[in-house]
This record gives C-alpha cells, sequence and structure tokens, in this order.
C-alpha cells in the first residue's frame, strides 16, 4: 500500500529527474556553443592571461555539469530505491 | 596575410577584432545561461522539501541530490561572475583601444593642422601649390599605382580598368605603399590640407581652428581643382548616356561578397560604370540597389571618361563630379524617385559617389556599403545605416582624410600585416581581389556588428521581386 506521503516524494522527485536533465544538457550545450576557445586576438602575457582566465571559467563549467550530473544520478538512485514501495 | 577583421564605429568609440567581440559575445550568453539554469534550479529545489523526503522515507540518495543540486546552484553563481568580468574586461580593453586611437588620431590631427596653419600663413603660395601639388601626386600616383595594379590583374575580376601600364620598378618596391604608416601619413597629409589652404588664405589659427575639417577638407580640394582648372586639368564637365544594356541577375545579393561582386568591372560591361537594380515590393514602391565602379581613367585631364581624377577630387570637394552626375541621371533613367528606397554599393571611387549621394540628402537611402572608398571627410548623414571597409595599408581610402563617420560601422584590415607582399600589383592592398577576399572575411564574421549590418542590408531586399538589373555608361560631353 502506497503511503501518501511516498507517492508525493515519488512524483516530486520524478520531475526532479525530468528537470535535472534538461537542466544538464543546457549546461553542456553551454559549454560546447558558448565557452570561447583560445584568442587569437592577443599576444604575450595579456594572451597568456585571458587563456589562463578562459581556463579557470572552462573548468567552473565543468564543475557545474559534474554537480548536475550528480544530483540527476542521485534523483535517480532515490527513485529507484523507492521504486519497490510506490 | 592577416583575417583579423577590426571593428569600430556603429556609434561607440570602441575598437577591437571581430574575434575579441565575438568572443565577448559568447561569454554575455554564456553568462545569461548560467543566471538561467540558476533561477531554474531554485524552482527545481522547491520541489519537495527535505523534512518532506524524510517523512516519506526516501532513501539517503534524495538528500545527497539535494546537497548537489545547491552545489550546482553555487558553482553557476561562479560561472556567471567570471563570464561577466572576462566580457568586461573585453569591453574594457576595446573602450581602451578606441580612447587611445582617438587621442593619437585628435594628436596628430591637432599637430599636423596647425603645422599645415602655419606653413599655409608663412609661405602661403609654397605651401599652397606643395600642399596641392603633393596632394595631386600623391592622389595620382596612388591611384595610377592601384590601376596598374588592377589592370595587371591575372586573377579575379578587375573594377577599375584602364589604360596604361605601371613600371616593373612600382610594382618590385610596392612595399613602401602597402603598409599602414605610409597609408596613416597619407591620410594625415590629405587631412591637413584644409589647414594648410585656410592658412593660406590668412586665415589666424583660432578662427580656422572652428571651422569643420570636412569643409575644410572640401576646400582644399575645391583650390586644387580650381588651380587645375587654371592649366587645363581637373576640370568638371557636363556627361551625357552612351549605353544602357540589361544585365543577368535573378535574385538580391546576400551577404558582403556577393555585394561587392555586383559593383560593375568595367573591363566586362562594355564600360558600364553603375548597375541599377530595381526590386519590386507587394503594396509598396519600388526599391533600387545602386552600384558604382571605381576609377576608369587616371588621367587629371576631364577626358571622355567620367570616373576619372577630376571625379576623384569633386568627390573629396563636396561638388557634382561627373561620376556622381552620372549616377544620378542612371537613377532617374532606372526610375528612382525621391522617395523611392535606394541602398548604395561602390568600391574605391565608386564608394566616394556612393558616400556622396548618401550625404546628398536628395535619396530615401536606407543603406551603403563602401569598399576602399575615400570617404573620410564625406559627411555621411547618422540615419544611414552604413558600412565602410578600409584596408589599413591601402593608402588610397587613406587620401579621403581621417574617417569622422562615427555612426557607421568601420571595419579595417591589415591585409598584408608584416608578411610577403605580392610584386605583380603596385598597390596590391587597394586591388579588388583583397577587397572581396575582406568581404568573404565579413561573411564569416561572428560579431554582432558584422552580422547586424549584412542582416540589414540584405533585408532591404527580403520579400522583394528582382524586376530588373541595367547597367548604365556614360561619358563626359567634349567642352565647347
Amino acid at each position: 500500500m502506497t503511503s501518501p506521503e511516498d507517492a508525493v516524494a515519488h512524483a516530486a522527485l520524478t520531475t526532479q529527474l525530468r528537470e535535472l536533465s534538461a537542466a544538464l544538457a543546457q549546461l553542456e550545450r553551454a559549454r560546447r556553443d558558448l565557452l570561447p576557445g583560445p584568442a587569437n586576438f592577443w599576444r604575450g602575457a595579456a594572451r597568456h592571461a585571458y587563456d589562463a582566465a578562459i581556463d579557470g571559467l572552462s573548468t567552473t563549467v565543468d564543475s557545474g555539469i559534474a554537480a548536475l550530473r550528480a544530483a540527476r544520478d542521485h534523483t535517480s538512485a532515490a527513485l529507484a530505491g523507492m521504486g519497490d514501495r510506490v | 596575410m592577416s583575417d583579423d577583421l577590426t571593428i569600430s564605429g556603429a556609434g561607440s568609440a570602441a575598437v577591437a577584432t571581430d574575434e575579441l567581440y565575438a568572443n565577448a559575445q559568447q561569454l554575455r550568453g554564456l553568462a545569461r545561461e548560467a543566471a538561467t539554469l540558476r533561477m531554474h534550479l531554485a524552482s527545481i529545489d522547491g520541489l519537495i522539501s527535505m523534512s518532506a523526503l524524510k517523512a516519506a522515507g526516501a532513501p539517503a540518495a534524495a538528500a545527497r541530490a539535494e546537497r548537489d543540486i545547491d552545489q550546482a546552484r553555487i558553482v553557476l553563481a561562479e560561472i556567471e561572475v567570471q563570464a561577466r568580468v572576462l566580457d568586461f574586461s573585453l569591453n574594457t580593453v576595446a573602450d581602451g583601444y578606441g580612447f587611445v586611437e582617438l587621442f593619437v588620431s585628435n594628436l596628430v590631427g591637432q599637430f599636423s593642422g596647425e603645422l599645415g596653419g602655419v606653413l599655409g600663413r608663412l609661405l602661403p603660395v609654397l605651401a599652397t601649390s606643395a600642399g596641392a601639388g603633393g596632394l595631386l601626386i600623391g592622389a595620382a600616383a596612388g591611384l595610377n599605382a592601384a590601376r596598374a595594379g588592377a589592370t595587371d590583374g591575372s586573377q579575379g575580376t578587375r573594377r577599375s580598368g584602364g589604360g596604361g601600364s605601371s613600371t616593373s620598378w612600382a610594382r618590385e618596391n610596392n612595399g613602401l605603399v602597402t603598409n599602414p604608416l605610409t597609408a596613416s601619413l597619407v591620410r594625415t597629409a590629405a587631412q591637413s590640407m584644409g589647414d594648410l589652404t585656410l592658412g593660406a588664405a590668412g586665415l589666424p589659427s583660432q578662427v580656422a581652428g572652428l571651422v569643420p575639417s570636412g569643409a575644410a577638407f572640401a576646400l582644399a580640394a575645391r583650390s586644387v581643382m580650381g588651380g587645375g582648372s587654371m592649366f587645363g586639368v581637373l576640370a568638371e564637365t557636363s556627361v551625357r548616356q552612351v549605353s544602357s544594356q540589361p544585365q543577368e541577375a535573378t535574385r538580391a545579393p546576400q551577404g558582403f561578397a556577393e555585394r561587392l561582386d555586383r559593383v560593375p568591372d568595367t573591363d566586362e560591361t562594355g564600360g558600364a560604370q553603375v548597375v541599377v537594380e530595381r526590386y519590386a515590393v507587394p503594396g509598396e514602391p519600388d526599391r533600387f540597389e545602386v552600384y558604382v565602379a571605381g576609377t576608369v581613367t587616371f588621367s587629371p585631364v576631364a577626358d571622355s571618361e567620367p570616373w576619372d581624377m577630376t571625379s576623384n577630387l569633386a568627390n573629396a570637394a563636396g561638388e557634382d563630379g561627373g561620376s556622381y552626375a552620372s549616377v544620378v541621371q542612371a537613377m532617374d533613367a532606372a526610375g528612382v524617385e525621391p522617395d523611392s528606397p535606394v541602398q548604395f554599393t561602390g568600391y574605391s571611387q565608386g564608394g566616394g559617389t556612393a558616400a556622396r549621394l548618401a550625404a546628398s540628402g536628395d535619396y530615401n537611402t536606407q543603406g551603403l556599403a563602401t569598399f576602399g572608398g575615400p570617404t573620410g571627410q564625406i559627411p555621411i548623414p547618422e540615419s544611414v545605416p552604413a558600412v565602410l571597409v578600409e584596408h589599413t595599408d591601402d593608402i588610397v581610402p587613406a587620401l579621403g582624410g581621417q574617417q569622422a563617420n562615427h555612426a557607421a560601422l568601420y571595419v579595417r584590415r591589415d591585409v598584408f600585416g608584416g608578411e610577403d607582399i605580392p610584386t605583380q600589383y603596385a598597390v596590391p592592398a587597394h586591388h579588388y581581389e583583397y577587397y572581396q577576399e575582406t568581404a568573404q572575411l565579413m561573411d564569416q564574421a561572428k560579431s554582432d556588428q558584422v552580422t547586424e549590418a549584412a542582416a540589414r542590408l540584405d533585408g532591404f531586399t527580403d520579400g522583394a521581386r528582382l524586376v530588373s538589373s541595367t547597367a548604365y555608361r556614360y561619358e563626359r560631353t567634349p567642352s565647347s
């Protein structure tokens, strides 16, 4: 017998899984399309500094993707764990 | 060969490459995406509380997912901040470049203007003749070399044909004229001609300083024409239509390269210097695209060809020269009414003529594109969307003086950028094929400034049907 609390939590986590999957896809798309490549418009120290900053931003975007992926996977695991009861 | 396009104008003081602007746009887009996603995650986070999960006895993974969402929100905020800081830095650099360029340009202009004024006052006759001669020689040498380069072209089309030939010396030593520094000096010299003329006229520098630079520049060109006419050169004449031929065209041009390709090549059009395309739009007046050729002959004597040095000087003087009058007649013959929407495209002298037509206020000008035209001191109304393309190592547009049309999109390219200069052309940086190359680079550009300008020019014929395309040839009428 499914409790009302279980049903609410299951529905919320199902929505969360769908929304997190969409958010992850959106951030991965942004990484592909909106993260600039190395600069050709500068030389020397300015180019080095700019490229380093872009590398830093790239790492931050990757962290964001990792956090979203973990959130999606944990949500999926939670849903699987509740599956037996719902 | 440099593929970098430097973008400025369009109402902004900033100067930067297309790539820099495109990177800044990407960063702005990334910051926007991060902000949107952060708000999205906030709403996901609110779907169910930790207490509700506990009450439902949800597995531990559900709590971990909540923590991951919180972490993702923090990281997205970091992405947004980092992207905005980088975008701001790029724009600050562009503003800085623009400021320095404007500062140096004003400083050089002020110095050369004052020097010109002093020379003009101290040695009026010498200064005027030397200045006028210098401008003429510079113009003639530069344009002659450009023409020679054009006629020597072994590939591509020739937009500025004409007789004669350049010496091999000029081609083998073309490095001197194919240099941004030389072009800059020519630009400064051309610009200071106005002050020199005012000084020679005896105007105190305080008064001369009040004269707009465009007016002083035009006055100098008029002085050169006036002086030349005393010796039987640079004297304007009337013009008449020799022929009009239908052209093959099935659709409107798309992009800068196709647009430039519509500019008539007088060697291929039987000497026709103007092409007018007529478009029909349901429920609206017909609209017209007008394409104007470059200089055809470089003789200072106004013979039969209106696309000559006299017209070049007349454009600088703000007067109705032979090429200007010819295009006016061609437009009239094509059925252009004062309220007909019109767009002008010109190469070299055609660029200067097109800019003068747009500046005249006699037409309902909806757009202007010039390639290698001496347009700097032609006051193009800010209301006219204009794209002015110049090579920084091309001395021909430099003859038009400092570029004062700051509302126009100003696209520059250093064609050879310190690399080997081909010796088959005397002034390769002015050669049509390199402007065609630049137009292709503009078609591949990603910055909003360039893509929006292209869309605006192309949008002129959106939903329009090409009715006709006619090439017109004009000649000067013999003076009696």
